[in-house]
């Protein structure tokens, strides 16, 4: 607000108001009798004017300062400006000023000369000395004529006298009157005036002292007149003294000569006398004059650095704000000088960059939605997808891969292979196989390898394709496969066709096998001898004893080739444990149960025929297992929060384990330690915990004894949609 | 640089004293012009004041005067009508302008007197300042002031220094020996 009223609009206003009082001043100190009243307001006037030019000047400066001290951008320059501009006027107006004053000092000295005064002294002397001539002559003669006026007898002839004296000599005015100034008698020349001038106390005083008063006297409206004076002794005693004057102006001739060369003389010691006062108003104007130039300068001096700076304080603006990424930044194009051209430039780049960073940002656009896309397709991948840079780091990944491996991958990002294998040793041979696949010299390749996850063996395929381009995009793509649930059901399959075979190929003939041996023991037994008959009963006896295995064994190879049919209900597993246990701990008393059962197991949707079957398998196993010497079977189930929500059944015994070399196959049909089993029993269980949604596996505990694990999901809503069908169905 | 500086300080110090003293000079020259005392009455409708006047130039204007330069004291005097107001009413205003000036030819001191016009020449500043030591003054009532309305007068004498030469104005508005005023005095008006 203060600097807008300050502006330059209001100190152009000011300097051309201070320009003219200056010239006013200027007049009159020269005592320019129009002007010469006013010059004290003026003088008051130029100071009030400069007082505000030099609070704006400050003022100015200060604000300059200031910025300057904020680190404003452009204040530096226009300080230097200002300060470059002001010593450019200040020199060439320090160096006129002096040389003024110098002049002003001696151009007034010079107009008084010594032998002027002195001649002017000369000549008042001069005409001082002919008035006292004239004085004098009229003196003597008044003498004369008072010796004369003494004598008179009478009034009538003093009268009389007076009058032919006065006209004898020419005077003005002859008077006569008493030592206390009253009038005795006058004559004047001028016959209108019936009252003489009467002698003032200085004339009686003087007179008293036995002088003659004789004096030049000027008189009013110009000219000099001369009184003399002089006492008249009474002739007796009883005779007053009487005053005789006479007043006579000096002839014009006299007069207009003596007047001339008394104003001269007056002029000249006049101007003697004012010529230091002139001097010092002469300087004072100069001063203010100056001081005015100098601040008027020093304002215009900031207003055009203020100016001049603008346009390179708004580039400097603009550079810091095109550092700063703003590349939007134009500036207003104020004048058509090169910095005008310096300003179009800029605005010119300044929009070529921000083009060109608008294409930049569209194609960056672009490349991200297509690498959103790529993520996306990655995301819904059921691929596991991995790519490893050159130097082996990790660089991208898909939730597939996550899944497949069963860990989380994004904190391995950037790690390197030989990092990945210290901290999951189960994706150990992938990772190997990886690392080989980057080193070896081929373009793509593809595997298949077993690795061991938590929820057993996994047998993935795996395909690697090398990039190639720039030292950061190159290195390898891995795409892998989980194949274990395919090649499991390819073996079901190929295990269901041979049961299926069996059965056709095998049990057909079984029957005949069996009714021939039925025929020939019926007909030939009681026929043969005692010793014959024995040894054909017991291979008849025999024949049908394996046909029945044989046929047992075909139909439990049927059942397993049978596609399991599941019945989903709600079921507390939890109960159903305990149901199944209740059951074998009548029989199985060398065993000793333990339970160790969550609390807070919810209630599942799966089929409880089916998970009670594999319940009595795994006991009756485990029985087995642990033979006569007995031993102990725990049961355990909790909910692992970390899978899902995934119900864990445990079944853990303290005998003699798996062997280690069937471990890996123990859930395969016909493997078994067992001499009267079938070999069925894990893989029928396995199917059924399967077909269920769940796994199940097996493994040997460190300190002894088997554990086998069930993974039952936990899945509520599909668990009550399923059984909202089913209650519909029923 | 030390010799410098001393130089510079022995300067400054001699201007300072030097300035010190013209100041000094300036205050305690004796110039002086008082109004000693007063006394009015009226007559029918004219207002009669007496009154007593010291007159002492100084050496600075009685040498400008002796310089050929006229100086001019007004006697000014205003006609107060009280009021029951703090503040009172200028009922009138008269200025009497005694103009002095020295004659170089005939060595005199010639004063116009204000009143009457009366022209007269001394031989010594101070007997023209004497003659003007009593003054009276006799001015008509104004209308608008009536018998009954208690009245004083007010008298100041200065130095007009506006009909001061330009050059001698400026010197008469800094130097204290140029503020010829008296200061106004004030007596009742007497019935």
């Amino acid at each position: 607000m203060i600097s807008r009223l300050l502006g330059p609009g209001f100190t152009l206003l000011l300097s051309a108001f201070l320009l003219i009082a200056s010239v006013l001043l200027s007049r009159a100190a020269g005592n320019d009798e129009l002007f010469g009243d006013f010059y004290s307001a003026l003088i008051l006037l130029n100071v009030i004017g400069i007082s505000l030019l030099a609070l704006m000047s400050a003022f100015q400066i200060w604000r300059l300062i200031g910025q300057f001290r904020a680190k404003v951008l452009g204040s530096r320059l226009t300080l230097r400006f200002v300060g470059t501009f002001a010593v450019l006027a200040l020199i060439p107006l320090a160096v006129v000023y002096y040389f003024a004053v110098q002049f002003l000092s001696r151009g007034i000295d010079s107009w008084f000369d010594v032998q002027i005064e002195q001649a002017l002294d000369d000549a008042l002397l001069l005409g001082r000395s002919s008035l006292e001539s004239i004085k004098l002559d009229v003196v003597d003669q008044l003498r004369d004529d008072a010796d004369k006026i003494q004598r008179a007898d009478s009034n009538f002839e003093v009268f009389q006298l007076l009058d032919e004296l006065r006209q004898a000599n020419d005077f003005e005015e002859m008077s006569l009157h008493s030592m206390s100034g009253e009038i005795l008698a006058s004559s004047s020349r001028d016959s209108i005036s019936l009252i003489p001038d009467v002698p003032d106390e200085r004339v009686i005083r003087q007179l008293r002292q036995g002088r003659v008063y004789s004096e030049i006297e000027p008189i009013a409206g110009g000219g000099l007149q001369l009184r003399v004076a002089i006492r008249i002794a009474g002739r007796q005693v009883r005779d007053i003294d009487r005053v005789l004057q006479v007043l006579d102006p000096l002839p014009l001739r006299y007069s207009r000569l003596g007047e001339s060369v008394e104003s001269a003389s007056a002029e000249y010691e006049k101007l003697q006398y004012l010529r230091r006062p002139l001097t010092f108003s002469f300087v004072l104007t100069l001063s203010l004059v100056t001081l005015m130039t100098l601040l008027i300068a020093l304002l215009i001096a900031i207003y055009l650095a203020r100016r001049l700076v603008a346009p390179l304080r708004d580039l400097a603006e603009g550079t810091q704000a095109v550092a700063q990424g703003d590349y939007g930044k134009q500036l207003p194009v104020t004048s058509g000088d090169e910095l005008g051209v310096l300003v179009s430039s800029f605005n010119r780049m300044t929009q070529e960059i921000s083009s060109a960073q608008t294409a930049v940002r569209n194609s960056q656009f672009e490349a991200e939605k297509q690498s959103a896309y790529l993520e996306t397709v990655l995301a819904h991948l059921s691929s596991g997808v991995m790519s490893f840079d050159n130097n082996r780091q990790l660089r991208t990944h898909n939730a597939a891969a996550e899944r497949i491996l069963h860990t989380l991958l994004g904190t391995f990002v950037e790690s390197s292979i030989a990092e990945m294998i210290k901290a999951l040793p189960a994706a150990e041979p992938l990772l190997n196989m990886i690392d080989q696949g980057i080193s070896d010299d081929v373009s793509e390749w593809q595997k298949e390898i077993s690795i061991n996850s938590p929820l057993g063996q996994q047998t993935l395929v795996c395909s690697g394709t090398k990039l190639s381009g720039t030292e950061t995009e190159s290195g390898c793509v891995v795409v892998f496969d989980d194949a274990t649930a395919l090649i499991k059901a390819q073996r079901d399959a190929a295990w269901g066709e041979v049961a299926r075979r069996l059965a056709h190929e095998i049990k057909n003939p079984l029957t005949p096998i069996q009714l021939s041996a039925e025929r020939i023991r019926r007909r030939y037994l009681n026929k043969i001898e005692k010793d014959d008959r024995e040894i054909l009963d017991r291979a008849t006896r025999t024949i049908a004893q394996q046909v029945e295995s044989m046929k047992s064994m075909v139909n439990a190879f049927s059942d397993y080739a049978q596609p399991v049919i599941s019945r989903p209900r709600r079921l507390d597993v939890n109960t159903l444990i305990r149901d199944i246990t209740e059951l074998h701990v009548a029989h199985l008393t060398r065993i000793r149960f333990l339970f160790d059962l969550a609390d807070d197991l919810p209630q599942i949707m799966t089929d409880p025929a089916g998970i009670r079957q594999v319940l009595n398998n795994l006991i009756i196993n485990a029985s087995d297992a642990l033979g006569d010497k007995g031993g102990e079977l725990k049961l355990s189930t909790r909910i692992d929060h970390a899978k899902d929500n995934l119900l864990v059944l445990e079944l853990q015994d303290n005998g003699p384990g798996f062997p280690a070399k069937l471990l890996d196959r123990i859930f395969e049909p016909y493997v078994t330690t067992k001499t009267s089993g079938s070999g069925l029993g894990l893989p029928i269980s396995r199917r059924i915990i399967e077909e269920n949604g769940g796994t199940m596996r097996a493994t040997n505990l460190p300190k002894g004894g088997a554990v086998v694990i069930i993974h039952l999901p936990v899945a509520q809503s599909q668990g009550a949609s399923i059984d909202d069908r089913q209650g519909k169905r029923e | 640089m030390i010799q410098t500086k001393s130089k510079w300080h022995q300067w400054l110090t001699n201007q300072l004293g030097v300035t010190l003293i013209i100041a000094l000079f300036c205050v305690s020259a004796s110039a002086d012009l008082s109004v000693l005392s007063g006394r009015s009455h009226t007559t029918a409708d004219m207002v009669k004041t007496q009154t007593a006047l010291l007159l002492d130039l100084g050496p600075e204007p009685a040498k400008a005067l002796v310089n050929g330069i006229p100086l001019t004291i007004n006697l000014n005097v205003l006609l107060v009508k009280e009021s029951a107001w703090p503040w009172h009413i200028n009922a009138a205003e008269w200025q009497y302008p005694f103009r002095i000036q020295y004659h170089a030819l005939s060595n005199r001191y010639t004063l116009l007197q204000p009143v009457g016009r009366k022209f007269q020449a001394f031989t010594s500043l101070y007997e023209m300042l004497s003659s003007i030591s009593q003054v009276t003054l006799q001015e008509q009532i104004p209308i608008g002031v009536n018998q009954t309305d208690p009245i004083f007068i007010q008298v100041q004498l200065e130095l007009d220094r506006r009909l001061l030469p330009g050059p001698l104005k400026l010197a008469a508005l800094f130097f204290p020996s140029w503020q010829l005023d008296s200061g106004w005095q004030q007596w009742q008006v007497t019935r």
